[in-house]
């Protein structure tokens, strides 16, 4: 198989980065959520209250979503750095 | 007294509220999104020439995902801005208006009590203005409910499209499940015990599953789906850019919220956000294709020969507009001059590789059936991916179905590639491996039946 050019080591680190960069968005995620509910016990009106937190959990899953992407773009970016390695041996560009 | 209810609720809280969701907005849509530009930007530079418009791809739709998000909250929080402002100024008229009648009615019933008639009507009269204006309070009040639930309800729909009546956890995890490609799930059990009982480390262990599969589905997604991508057009994408940059601006100047001019400002700022937001979608479908193509090219042609290929393509849009296909894809310009050389250079060598692989595996007895057929497939697909890329690469083809052949076959034979190796290779690697087999089928029988 023909692999062209590409740095191991580099993917690895940028994968560790891209996996803190996903955790950070779930967390993000999960404050969204969090401030739903805030805005909801502050609104008084039950229909804007409802609304409110519905919009904003709908938001917090779409965060999750690309925080699940963001995480793939990582597992991908480690499968292609042990892939070089494995097919070169070792001895690929670097 | 109280004669007239006060509006029920906390416009400090929702304010409060406001403020974080504010700082969020700007969190994801522009520190995290700048992060994933940047990481994009290394892990693309350190690929294999075969995966970086792969990776691209994917990675882009990640970028827009959070720009958009940021969007959403800032939208989020100006409606319930506008919310609290309403709020806030009902329970402060409604108060006066009850002090009003509450004073008129004393008058009012001292004035009959001492036979004095003409104050009595005098109260009487102040009484009916003030529950006039009460109920002008309340009108004024429902109709800045009935804004801010058409604000609300719009986000909703922008993530969870035509859904009709949704509790918070449903739109959490429809939002989730519909963003992600097809064939990537997250669990709807577990997405509803993440929303039920957040926790940072729970939520990332539950979504391990969908970790493997998000990659190599979502970028070949993003090639095969090519004629349905949406884009925004140029100009709307200008003014969306203007107004972010206006709102950033203001907030940048840490605005007095206490002052009604500074909040009818900051307000405004926001709705103009949202409003061009909105217009953001409705990009001309010719646009949003020629964008699309131009970024899947660049990859093999880069950035001239990718414009001229769509522009040749799509005659009646502006090269202009094709060229500025996304502020998000600039940061990529140095993996795109490079392309071209390294299509004409790595096309040929795949094919010759991929030709020798096929030689050896019809040739050589000494190893396993099973190896040799996959050293074939392997070096077949191979030999078919370096012909799309050297056709892309000299621009004999400018059409996605070629860019999704080399993304097809770089699958294929990896995964053969991982299947010959198989008794070398780590377990996690093999079970890497069996997920890219698998994903090639899939790959296949949806582009190829």
């Amino acid at each position: 198989m023909a692999f062209a050019g590409g740095d191991p080591d580099e993917l690895q680190e940028t994968a560790s980065a891209l996996e803190v960069l996903s955790l950070d968005l779930t967390g993000d995620a999960l404050a969204v959520a969090a401030q739903g509910r805030s805005a909801a016990a502050s609104a008084g009106d039950a229909g804007v209250a409802d609304l409110v937190e519905t919009a904003l959990a709908a938001v917090g899953g779409a965060a999750v979503a690309t925080a699940a992407l963001v995480s793939g773009l990582a597992r991908g970016a480690t499968t292609a750095g042990g892939q070089l390695v494995s097919a070169t041996g070792g001895s690929g560009p670097r | 007294m109280s004669t007239f209810p006060v509006p029920p609720g906390d416009p400090a809280g929702l304010r409060a509220a406001v403020a974080r969701l504010s700082s969020l907005g700007g969190t994801v849509g522009e520190t995290r999104g700048t992060r994933l530009r940047g990481l994009g930007e290394r892990a693309e530079g350190a690929l294999p020439a075969a995966r970086v418009a792969a990776f691209a791809g994917a990675r882009g739709q990640a970028s827009t995902a959070t720009s958009a998000l940021g969007v959403s909250l800032v939208a989020v929080g100006g409606a319930l801005a506008d919310y609290a402002d309403a709020l806030e100024t009902s329970q402060h008229e409604v108060r006066g208006a009850n002090e009003r009648y509450d004073a008129a009615w004393s008058s009012s019933r001292a004035a009959d009590a001492a036979g004095d008639a003409a104050t009595a009507q005098s109260g009487r009269q102040a009484m009916a203005q003030a529950s006039a204006a009460a109920d002008a309070v309340r009108q004024g009040l429902l109709a800045a409910r009935q804004r801010v639930a058409g604000a609300l309800r719009a986000e909703v729909d922008a993530w969870v499209p035509d859904a009709g009546a949704l509790s918070p956890v449903q739109a959490w995890e429809r939002a989730a499940a519909d963003l992600l490609p097809p064939g990537v799930r997250i669990p709807a059990e577990t997405l509803r015990d993440v929303y039920t009982d957040p926790d940072v480390t729970l939520a990332r262990e539950a979504f391990t599953e969908a970790k493997t599969a998000a990659l190599k589905s979502y970028q070949l997604l993003t090639v095969a789906g090519y004629a349905r991508l949406t884009a925004q057009a140029l100009a709307a994408e200008r003014r969306l850019e203007a107004a972010l940059g206006a709102y950033q601006d203001l907030k940048g100047a840490a605005p007095d919220l206490a002052d009604p001019l500074e909040y009818a400002r900051y307000l405004e700022a926001e709705r103009e956000a949202l409003r061009v937001w909105g217009e953001s979608s409705q990009a001309p479908g010719d646009l949003q294709r020629a964008q699309s193509l131009y970024k899947l090219l660049r990859g093999f042609q880069g950035e001239a020969g990718a414009l001229a290929s769509t522009a040749a393509r799509f005659p009646s849009v502006a090269s202009e507009a094709i060229a500025t296909a996304g502020r998000l894809d600039r940061v990529l310009r140095p993996v795109w001059t490079a392309a071209p050389l390294a299509g004409r250079v790595l096309g040929p060598v795949s094919v010759l590789t991929g030709g020798y692989d096929v030689y050896t595996a019809v040739t050589d007895d000494s190893r396993p059936v099973d190896d040799r057929v996959a050293h074939g497939l392997g070096g077949a697909a191979g030999i078919a991916g370096g012909v799309a890329t050297t056709l892309l690469a000299v621009g004999l083809v400018a059409n996605p179905v070629g860019v999704t052949v080399v993304a097809a076959a770089g699958v294929v034979a990896v995964g053969c590639w991982a299947y010959e190796n198989r008794a070398a290779i780590a377990d996690g690697a093999s079970r890497a491996a069996g997920a890219v087999g698998h994903a090639a089928t899939r790959v296949w029988k949806g582009l190829f039946g």
